[in-house]
């Protein structure tokens, strides 16, 4: 057994087999999450009353019953940083959520202690925006993965992992010489930035103030509008992750979180021109309309 | 008494629940979402408070300025993909 050494404690246990495991009997896939060319690259079975995460080629996960436990199974020749990449991106949230944790695919961000959080599936611009606030004086708290509690009447953002993945362009326009790296991963080129001083992470709990779906970058300048009701909690759907879609229990109370947080009024699409040069101007209209909501807490608790 | 098709009530596995004025709904069986417009927001308090689709007419026609024939039909054809979704059952 070998277990990852990470700094934040999940309430997950989480080791690796150092053998390779028995042959296992797996029923047909009850969901499974397609490459855009057709090819799965996660499958979810049903086993021993929990559950069998297969990542074709790389990586077997059982997560227990309750989400409480994982145990990894690797692939010969699969890398103990694409293993942590997996855990950490794809079984952590999953194994998180069958605990009824609010686990949403966003990034999040801390400004003047609020908690801003942006929204989408991969490739929408989450880690590059969360990377431009923090090496600009506004600390990240997650790249993806994020987790949102409910607690005193309000809703919190629980800092994640403490790094940030990031395409190469990306990484070579925002990200400051000589910050730490983890590992490479052996199926993304993506680099994953550990937080330090020049990408400052934020460890601490911040109020959720704003939840910004982001757009497909057709705008040409940073545009943000309300976006309401159901069409707020479908969206929130979208971006949810759910090992297990059968579970009633966990769907009630899923359901009946998604309609708390948007009934507080913190949704927002937003959407702007995805080149490095307008990122200056795009932080300054998420900090203006940020700002704008703060105003309006303190008015309204004073 | 009420003609017996015109009575409906909600699907056991169907939760609902008003978020800023508008109606979303959850079906448990099939974990799929739906998302009413204000009118269909309306409709959907109105089966929920009378499970009588003749007084949700009535009420709507007092409520709204629409056409009698108009609204009988775009209210069956809600009716109609409620039931389809098993959101509502017919009694």
């Amino acid at each position: 057994m070998q277990q990852f050494a990470t700094k934040h404690k999940f309430p997950v246990r989480f080791n690796v087999a150092s053998r390779s495991p028995r042959e296992r009997k797996l029923s047909e896939p009850f969901h499974q999450w397609l490459s855009p060319q057709g090819q799965p690259l996660l499958q979810f079975h049903r086993f021993n009353r929990g559950y069998w995460l297969s990542f074709p080629g790389l990586a077997d996960f059982q997560v227990s019953a309750g989400g409480r436990s994982v145990r990894c199974w690797p692939a010969r020749g699969t890398t103990r940083g694409t293993l942590e990449h997996l855990y950490l991106n794809q079984v952590l949230p999953l194994a998180l959520s069958r605990q009824g944790q609010l686990v949403l695919h966003a990034s999040a961000i801390d400004i003047d202690g609020a908690g801003v959080a942006f929204l989408g599936s991969t490739g929408k611009g989450k880690s590059t925006l969360a990377a431009g606030f923090a090496t600009n004086g506004h600390r990240f708290m997650t790249d993806d993965g994020l987790l949102v509690e409910h607690a005193d009447g309000d809703w919190w953002i629980r800092p994640s992992h403490p790094s940030i993945r990031l395409w190469d362009d990306s990484f070579q326009a925002l990200i400051p010489a000589r910050s730490p790296k983890a590992p490479a991963v052996q199926y993304t080129s993506k680099t994953r930035v550990l937080a330090g001083r020049g990408v400052p992470f934020c460890a601490d709990l911040r109020p959720l103030r704003r939840l910004y779906f982001l757009g497909d970058g057709r705008a040409k300048k940073p545009t943000i509008r309300p976006v309401h009701g159901p069409q707020a909690v479908i969206e929130l759907v979208k971006t949810s992750f759910v090992l297990d879609v059968e579970q009633k229990d966990l769907m009630k109370k899923h359901f009946s979180e998604l309609t708390d947080l948007v009934s507080r009024s913190v949704c927002f699409h937003l959407d702007y021109p995805r080149t490095y040069e307008d990122l200056p101007r795009v932080r300054q209209a998420i900090i203006e309309h940020t700002r704008e909501t703060s105003v309006e807490a303190a008015v309204s608790h004073a | 008494m009420p003609d017996k098709k015109r009575l409906v009530r909600v699907h056991p596995s169907a939760l609902h629940r008003e978020v800023q004025g508008e109606i979303v709904l959850l079906h448990l069986d099939s974990g799929e979402y739906f998302g009413l417009n204000d009118v269909g927001s309306r409709i959907w308090q109105l089966i929920v408070d009378t499970g009588n689709l003749d007084e949700v007419e009535a009420t709507i026609l007092r409520e709204f300025d629409v056409d009698p024939d108009v609204l009988s039909r775009d209210l069956q054809a809600v009716v109609d993909q409620l039931v389809e979704k098993n959101l509502i059952e017919l009694v």
